[in-house]
Order: C-alpha cells, then sequence, then structure tokens
C-alpha cells in the first residue's frame, strides 16, 4: 500500500492533473482527480498560484486553471527526483 | 609523529590527480542534485547524501592537494612506493601536509558511513561508537596506511549489501548499476592496500577507481534522462 501523500506529491499531483487534461482543468475536475476535499483544495490553490505554478483564467464564463512554464518544470524535477529516489534507494 | 602515504611510480605523478579531478566531478555533480532534491520535497535522505558525496568530493580536494604539493615540492621522492610525512613544528608545508592526510582520511570514512547510514537506521550509542572507531581507525592509519584503505573496503560493503538487497527487492536496474559501481570501487581499495608491496598496485588501483566512478555517472546520467523521458511521453500521451 502506498504510504501518505507529502505536500509535494500531492502538488505534483495536481499539476499532473491538470497536464493530462491537456494543460487546462476545471476546478471541480481538479479537486476530484486530486482526491481532495474542498477546503485542501482550496489552500492547495492559492499556494500553487502564489508560486506562479498555475494561473486562473476565464473561458466561456467558466474557470479554468492552467499549468505555467514554472509549473511544467517543477513536474518535469519532480520525476527526476522520483528516478533518482528509487535508484538509490531513498 | 611520521604520517604514511601510498604513492605511484614516478611516471604516473599527475595522472592519478586526474582521475581523482574525475571523482571530484561525478560526487560533487550527485551532491548538487542531491541538495537540490532535498530542497523540493525535505525528505532528510536526500540531506544526508548530499553531506555524504559532499564529504567525499572534499576528501578528493585535500587529496589532490597534497598530491599537488607532493609531485611539485618533493619530486626528489622518485619511486618511492611510501611517503612518510613527518610533522615538525618548523616547517610548515610538511605539517599542513601532514593534517590534510588525516583529514582526507576522515572525511572519506565519514562520508562512507553517512551514506551507509542512510539505509541502516541505528541508535545514537551506535552512532557514536562508529563514530569513535572511524576516529581511532584514522588515528592508527598514520603509520599503518592500509589501516585507512581496509577501514574504507569494509564500509564500502556494508554500503554494497544495502544497495545489493534493494535491488533484489524491487529489481531497479538503476540500483544493480549503483552496487556494481560502489563494487568496483571497493576493489580499488583492496589494490590500495597492497600498494605498499609495489607501487603498480597503485596504478591499477586508480584505474580501478576511475572506472568505478565512471560507472557511477554512467547510472546517475541514466536515472536523470529517464526520469526526462517518462516525463516527455507522459506530456504526449
Amino acid at each position: 500500500m502506498a504510504g501518505k501523500r507529502t505536500k509535494t506529491d500531492i502538488i505534483h499531483d495536481m499539476l499532473s492533473s491538470i497536464i493530462d487534461k491537456g494543460m487546462q482543468i476545471k476546478p471541480t475536475h481538479l479537486m476530484y482527480r486530486s482526491n481532495l476535499s474542498h477546503s485542501q483544495m482550496t489552500l492547495y490553490l492559492e499556494e500553487l498560484v502564489r508560486k506562479n505554478f498555475i494561473k486562473k483564467i476565464d473561458k466561456s464564463g467558466y474557470g479554468y486553471l492552467i499549468i505555467t512554464d514554472k509549473g511544467l518544470r517543477f513536474v518535469q524535477k519532480f520525476r527526476e527526483m522520483k528516478e533518482f529516489e528509487k535508484a538509490f534507494g531513498l | 609523529m611520521v604520517i604514511e602515504l601510498v604513492h605511484g611510480p614516478g611516471w604516473f605523478n599527475g595522472a592519478d590527480i586526474i582521475i581523482d579531478l574525475v571523482s571530484i566531478f561525478v560526487l560533487s555533480l550527485i551532491a548538487f542534485f542531491s541538495a537540490k532534491y532535498y530542497r523540493i520535497n525535505e525528505n532528510r535522505n536526500y540531506l544526508y547524501l548530499a553531506i555524504s558525496f559532499s564529504l567525499l568530493a572534499s576528501s578528493f580536494i585535500f587529496k589532490n592537494l597534497i598530491n599537488f604539493f607532493i609531485y611539485y615540492k618533493f619530486i626528489e621522492l622518485g619511486g618511492a612506493k611510501i611517503i612518510t610525512l613527518t610533522f615538525k613544528t618548523t616547517e610548515i608545508l610538511e605539517d599542513l601536509l601532514f593534517f590534510g592526510v588525516l583529514l582526507y582520511r576522515l572525511l572519506t570514512l565519514f562520508g562512507f558511513y553517512i551514506l551507509y547510514s542512510i539505509y541502516q537506521k541505528q541508535s545514537k550509542a551506535t552512532i557514536f561508537l562508529i563514530s569513535y572507531l572511524i576516529l581511532v581507525s584514522t588515528y592508527f592509519s598514520k603509520e599503518i596506511y592500509y589501516v585507512f584503505h581496509t577501514t574504507a573496503f569494509v564500509l564500502l560493503l556494508t554500503i554494497i549489501i544495502s544497495y545489493y538487497w534493494k535491488h533484489l527487492n524491487r529489481q531497479y536496474s538503476s540500483t544493480g548499476l549503483l552496487t556494481y559501481s560502489f563494487m568496483i570501487i571497493a576493489i580499488s581499495q583492496i589494490f590500495f592496500m597492497v600498494a605498499g608491496l609495489d607501487n603498480h598496485f597503485y596504478v591499477a588501483g586508480k584505474l580501478i577507481q576511475l572506472v568505478g566512478y565512471i560507472l557511477l555517472l554512467i547510472t546517475f546520467i541514466i536515472v536523470i534522462k529517464y526520469g526526462r523521458k517518462k516525463n516527455k511521453n507522459r506530456h504526449h500521451t
């Protein structure tokens, strides 16, 4: 069984969900895909926007979240880190 | 007070400095990435890995400085297999070399011990005991140089066993490559142990060390490349 997700794991899962949905996602979809409660998701979204990993946009009257280049770079670093972790057995 | 240091034949002077520079590069690269990853997820194991590889890189920096001064200041040593440095308060350079050798050995042994400690959690008493034994071992390596190489070999064996079990349990090929890298580095220590008999063993040990660190570099490149490739594949699906 997988262990408890760390904060970094959750941020990675959220950003990966946006990538998997074609770089943009509705907030409710992101909440279900990331397995987060509404309150948790609000906190994480604030942090992701503050860190400039995602941006909020309006499209046809709906709110969407899009991933930024900085967010994409974080995902890349995170996956490199996970491979490194597996290889070194950390 | 005297300190013993193994030495290669005259024609090899300088080549060992280049081999150690390669080792410093590989160790620093892994330490840098480990520190970078520690900033991302604050898992302490990354920090310990960064400290361990930084200590090992620093130890080689000290060793290279020592070799540099020995080759260019004490060139008359010629084909000696073992160099004996004497601590005399009148000659600052030789005294610095004396303490430099001790520091290089201490940093190497603590570097390997911290790496081992990542995989084998120990009580504070055990950490204290092993740290004490490393200090004692470094002290006695002054007059019997192979005490240092034997201790390094034993520590490397424990690291190899840890990686081997991880590889067996997870079947992760990069961990297998990592095991082979440390095995080769451990074999180089056997050659350094007997280098006092014939300094060609020192040459062999250095060449084996080079192979070990190059394999470690290849493993690192494979790991990072695979992480990036996985990232691209995921973006395109």
